[in-house]
């Protein structure tokens, strides 16, 4: 397995997530700033497919919610 | 009305970014999005995952080179460069296969996508606390402090004694208790951080000045960090309480620095590479990053 080496530009305050300490799923993840969620969100999904940017600039806070996860 | 000029005004700013590659490009502005996650197949310790994303009542603006394309319950205009619509909902699925051990993910065309968040390992699960790779940028390639590195990236910490304040209720109906949940509301703080310019005459003042700064040190182990001068510069060091007690050995990717700058003087927090300013409307603050 190849290891690649990251340095952590941090993000204090922007994130919230919870897991299921049982099952480990992801629950929810809540981003507080939103001009430019592809900084917080992911990095599967925004490269996956291919999203440049993609905000919500209305709502004071965004829900993604995970439906019918099966495992 | 508002609705739609505000999108469009957001479209119209981000249209005018001279990095933005048009052709390839696809930028969203929406109300919901849902994440379908399903498992299709499983061998070994890999797994075969359909993602659908779901976009809800927006307005999308793709590259004429996008592929494929996604669909959506209105037509596509043409505006020369680009293909526009205003949509109740776009849908776009992708098959991407992931590591169970490491969480490495990698996409049809076997390019890899960065670590898997929605599920935790159970090589996760058995810590007390772990790392998780939410956000990457390979494109900042980074000299530190003697090697390259390949990235830089947004790191949450999983403490697994930190619990919700509240239950939350599953699509299905299924309610997850509060305590059952690991809870975090923290991206990574740095690790470490550099300071510069401080004369030599100021280091024991600056050094008291920032073991009393709650602003970098909260939600932290009690521990005493390390300070080390030399240059003008004082570096602080303290990751070596996480980095200690964190098994990453089982991740695709090594933590390997902070490098963050901290303006001492203004109590503000600023990372290296990084021009956008965030506002967080939930509490009215402006982090200028």
């Amino acid at each position: 397995m190849m290891v690649k080496e990251y340095v952590s530009i941090g993000f204090p305050d922007l994130l919230s997530v919870a897991y299921d300490r049982k099952t480990g799923l992801l629950l929810y993840l809540s981003v507080g700033a939103l001009l430019d969620m592809t900084y917080v969100l992911p990095s599967v999904i925004v490269r996956t497919f291919g999203i440049t940017q993609y905000s919500n600039t209305l709502l004071n806070q965004v829900w993604i919610k995970l439906l019918d996860v099966e495992f | 009305m508002l609705l739609y000029r505000d999108y469009w005004e957001y479209l119209r700013d981000f249209s005018e970014n001279p990095s933005l590659d048009k052709g390839k490009a696809l930028v969203i502005a929406f109300n919901r999005l849902y994440i379908d996650i399903c498992v299709v197949d499983r061998r070994d310790d890999c797994a075969k995952v359909n993602v659908t994303l779901t976009f809800t009542d927006g307005i999308a603006k793709m590259g004429k080179e996008y592929s494929p394309k996604p669909k959506i319950d209105s037509s596509w205009s043409n505006k020369g460069d680009y293909y526009l619509s205003v949509f109740n909902k776009l849908i776009m699925s992708r098959i991407v296969t992931v590591d169970l051990c490491s969480g490495e993910t990698v996409d049809e065309s076997g390019r890899k996508v960065g670590e898997w968040v929605f599920w935790l390992s159970q090589n996760d699960l058995k810590q007390e606390c772990t790392l998780l790779l939410y956000s990457l940028a390979d494109t900042h390639v980074v000299e530190y402090p003697s090697k390259r590195i390949n990235g830089q990236a947004t790191l949450i910490l999983l403490n697994s004694s930190n619990t919700a304040d509240r239950d939350f209720r599953m699509s299905s109906g299924k309610v997850i208790p509060a305590n059952r949940q690991i809870y975090s509301n923290k991206s990574m703080l740095p690790f470490s951080s550099i300071i510069y310019p401080v004369s030599e005459g100021d280091v024991k003042r600056v050094i008291q000045v920032l073991s009393n700064c709650s602003c970098l040190y909260r939600q932290r182990i009690a521990i005493k960090p390390l300070f080390k001068y030399k240059d003008g510069k004082l570096i602080v060091h303290d990751d070596r309480v996480f980095l200690s007690s964190i098994d990453l050995s089982y991740k695709s990717w090594e933590y390997v620095h902070s490098l963050v700058e901290y303006n001492y003087s203004i109590n503000l927090c600023r990372e290296c590479d990084f021009q956008l300013n965030v506002t967080e409307y939930i509490r009215g603050v402006l982090y200028d990053g």
